[in-house]
């Protein structure tokens, strides 16, 4: 029988544990995800929806190799891979269901529901629990406290890359859209601020905040707005940080609900 | 896109006017397939069921199966319609 997890943890490493040849490997990874949005973002999505496929492909494969040598304690790098691969495959599913095939309030649900298999699945294979994953409450003043970091974090966004990202989601019905953003920016937050925090921190410990910041900033370089790009971020470090000290994404996924609905509905900030 | 486009989108074959949502689908498929054969020739090495490399790879086709099935769906429902 097949079994649903793979025993035993790896030992968390500092930065200075982690060997060059790791960073290396995942820069490389970041590289090749910076690369296919760039793709996307240039008007080609079937060339950038084939470097996801590979790049997924890859990762897997990589993962899987380490997996199988490591036996009994996988070790960081296998789970952090396992992790890494949500990204092309948010990736190529997001290209796949685009706005052509179905209106975009569906097209941002069902991606989050994708991605959230995804995650779930990680998360069963690596044994992690939910409260690893920052799936709990936290203190509510707290919480609260991180959830309207998304008010300015939102006007930042705004500010920067407001305006060409959202396209899509103009003239989408509010009763439609909220429920939708509401749960894209859940699944987002279980998906970097969880599975990707928990895995990077125990590849590189509070440099894993940088590297899982940085991959949700290249998540948006699909979008073509660099400013949108900066800005998620500034939004990604915060929240990490937010998380890390925190323990829980509740008050994360509140503030990605926070600029994720101002970027859907509010008009960009005319400046001058 | 015309019916014919989407039939042969479903079919795997070349989309008829060349739009990229399709050309996109096709990539998701063969990916999914690529995904399936690696899963499969995995098992095949092992004697046993499944090993962690097996396991991993259905991070993504679960994911890819499930969209798969959507992307039938809407263009079935286009085409019918």
């Amino acid at each position: 029988m097949e079994s649903a997890t793979i025993a035993g943890r790896a030992q968390p490493l500092s930065a200075r544990e982690t060997p060059a040849s790791t960073l290396l490997t995942l820069l490389g990874y970041l590289a090749a995800l910076v690369a296919m949005g760039v793709l996307a973002a240039a008007g080609a999505p079937t060339a950038a929806a084939i470097g996801h496929g590979v790049l997924l492909v890859v990762i897997l494969t990589h993962a899987g190799a380490r997996l199988e040598k490591a036996k009994q304690v996988p070790d960081a790098l296998a789970r952090g891979l396992c992790g890494l691969a949500l990204v092309p495959l948010l990736g190529l599913v997001g290209t796949a269901l685009t706005s052509d095939l179905l209106p975009a309030p569906a097209h941002v649900v069902l991606v989050a529901l994708f991605a959230l298999v995804g995650a779930v699945l990680v998360a069963r294979i690596l044994d992690l629990t939910p409260a690893e994953l920052g799936v709990r409450r936290g203190r509510l003043p707290v919480q609260l406290g991180v959830g309207l970091t998304g008010i300015p974090l939102g006007l930042l966004a705004l500010v920067l890359g407001g305006g060409r990202a959202f396209e899509p989601l103009a003239g989408s019905s509010p009763i439609l859209l909220v429920p939708a953003i509401l749960l894209a920016a859940a699944v987002q937050e279980l998906v970097f601020r969880g599975v990707l925090a928990t895995t990077f921190a125990a590849l590189f410990g509070r440099a894993g905040i940088v590297c899982t910041s940085a991959l949700f900033a290249v998540a948006a370089v699909g979008t073509g707005s660099v400013g949108l790009v900066v800005a998620l971020l500034v939004c990604g470090l915060v929240w990490a940080w937010a998380r890390e000290r925190t323990g829980s994404i509740a008050g994360t996924t509140v503030a990605h609900a926070l600029v994720a609905g101002g970027l859907a509905f509010l008009p960009p900030p005319a400046l001058g | 896109m015309s019916p014919l486009g989407d039939l042969l989108a479903l079919a795997g074959g070349p989309p008829a006017t060349g739009e990229a949502p399709t050309g996109v689908a096709v990539v998701l498929i063969g990916v999914l397939v690529v995904l399936l054969v690696e899963q499969d020739i995995l098992r095949a090495a092992r004697a046993a069921r499944g090993g962690p490399a097996v396991r991993v790879l259905s991070i993504a086709v679960v994911p890819l199966l499930l969209a798969f099935a959507v992307i039938v769906v809407v263009q079935l429902a286009t085409i019918l319609g």
